[in-house]
């Protein structure tokens, strides 16, 4: 038995409904995937952005643990310099995630939104490689890459919308360069993740899906 | 281990009676959620207890608690003034203050905008408003599910994901 969002593809897929405070985009990969979830089993999922509404209610209707740690700032501020060998490194993602607390976690869905953009390669490298230790065989990944050449300073802030959307939180207008990861570029830096769909959205935003 | 009716009786004179006025909005427009009623024992912004909490009522904390709170088919609220440190099992959690510990609500747990906790939670129903704080996990089992889930165990199928394989770049 799969869930159901009232997904209902939009004719335009690059339309954008904006507002003062952001504006919603259409994610077709990620609800593509939350209606194939099957929701008599049992899923773990760990979302990196601060705890909102919207991922809860994505999952209220399944058998779920959601590991919300809110760490997406703390992960960008993960300094190499005082991580410089793996065992820090690995202490560090412990005492972000929150694992440590953790009997074991068993994740089959990881949320990373844009943080892949804003991650020294090292510190994103390291981050699967200590993710591994806590993922299900059937772990699926999604993420979004910016496209352009600029792209905002801080990582968004985004929140799951019926309809097939996504919310993004309007930041600053500051703009950073963009790593410009292409497909092959990702997955290298994912590894062992494979591409599993992607998909070009309005704003410049590629959206990914990616398994082991 | 404190148990609430010994507790009121003792401690009386720091204690009030939860008035109406000063009561949190927690009716919800659910007619199965229960509301905070005027008979709820409170305890009070000086107070600050260490130990366990026990009892048959609902409870209001304005103070700070250290220890676990156990009222089983009741209702907790965390004024905004709380401090709790404190594992907790209710019947409804609702939290507008600061909250470290863990979370178990037979019905659901509310963190209101002003709500800051660190934890985990096990309930049906979560909900957390815009500006809450929240660092943990969260375990939800709908009820409806939970019962096909216990039928249906042993024939669940597998994860068939239908969507295409097509990468677009």
């Amino acid at each position: 038995m799969s869930a159901h969002y009232n997904y209902s593809p939009l004719i335009k897929l690059d339309q954008q409904v904006s507002q003062e405070n952001g504006y919603a985009i259409s994610s077709p990969i990620l609800f593509d995937f939350l209606n194939s979830l099957v929701k008599e089993e049992h899923h773990e999922i760990l979302d990196i952005l601060p705890a909102n509404q919207g991922v809860i209610d994505a999952f209220s209707t399944f058998i779920c643990k959601l590991y919300l740690p809110g760490c997406q700032q703390e992960l960008c501020s993960i300094n190499l310099d005082m991580c410089d060998t793996d065992n820090k490194l690995y202490r560090a993602f412990t005492k972000t995630l929150g694992f440590y607390k953790k009997q074991r976690a068993l994740l089959n869905v990881i949320f990373l939104w844009d943080l892949p953009n804003y991650l020294d390669k090292q510190v994103m490298k390291g981050l699967i490689e200590y993710l591994l230790q806590h993922m299900h065989k059937n772990v699926k990944l999604h993420l979004y890459i910016h496209t352009k050449q600029q792209m905002p300073a801080s990582p968004g802030v985004y929140s799951i919308m019926p309809e097939g959307k996504i919310w993004l939180e309007n930041s600053s207008d500051d703009t950073v360069k963009s790593p410009l990861y292409f497909q092959e570029a990702l997955q290298t830096l994912l590894h062992p993740f494979k591409v599993k769909r992607s998909m070009l959205l309005s704003g410049g935003l590629q959206e990914y899906i990616l398994e082991l | 281990m404190i148990d609430m009716k010994q507790f009121k009786d003792n401690v009386s004179s720091k204690i009030k009676t939860y008035h109406e006025q000063e009561k949190p909005e927690v009716q919800e427009n659910k007619t199965n959620v229960r509301s905070v009623q005027n008979n709820a024992m409170a305890i009070g912004a000086s107070i600050h207890i260490k130990g366990d909490v026990t009892g048959d009522e609902d409870l209001i904390i304005q103070g700070q608690v250290e220890g676990t709170i156990n009222l089983k088919g009741h209702n907790v609220i965390i004024s905004k003034s709380a401090k709790v440190k404190a594992n907790i099992e209710a019947n409804q959690v609702i939290v507008e203050g600061e909250l470290a510990g863990d979370m178990n609500g037979d019905e659901k747990v509310i963190i209101r905008e002003t709500g800051n906790v660190y934890g985990n939670i096990i309930a049906p129903r979560v909900t957390l408003e815009d500006g809450a704080m929240f660092k943990g996990s969260i375990e939800m089992e709908p009820p409806q599910v939970k019962t096909a889930h216990n039928k249906n165990t042993g024939s669940i199928s597998q994860n068939k994901e239908n969507v295409d394989l097509k990468v677009a770049r």
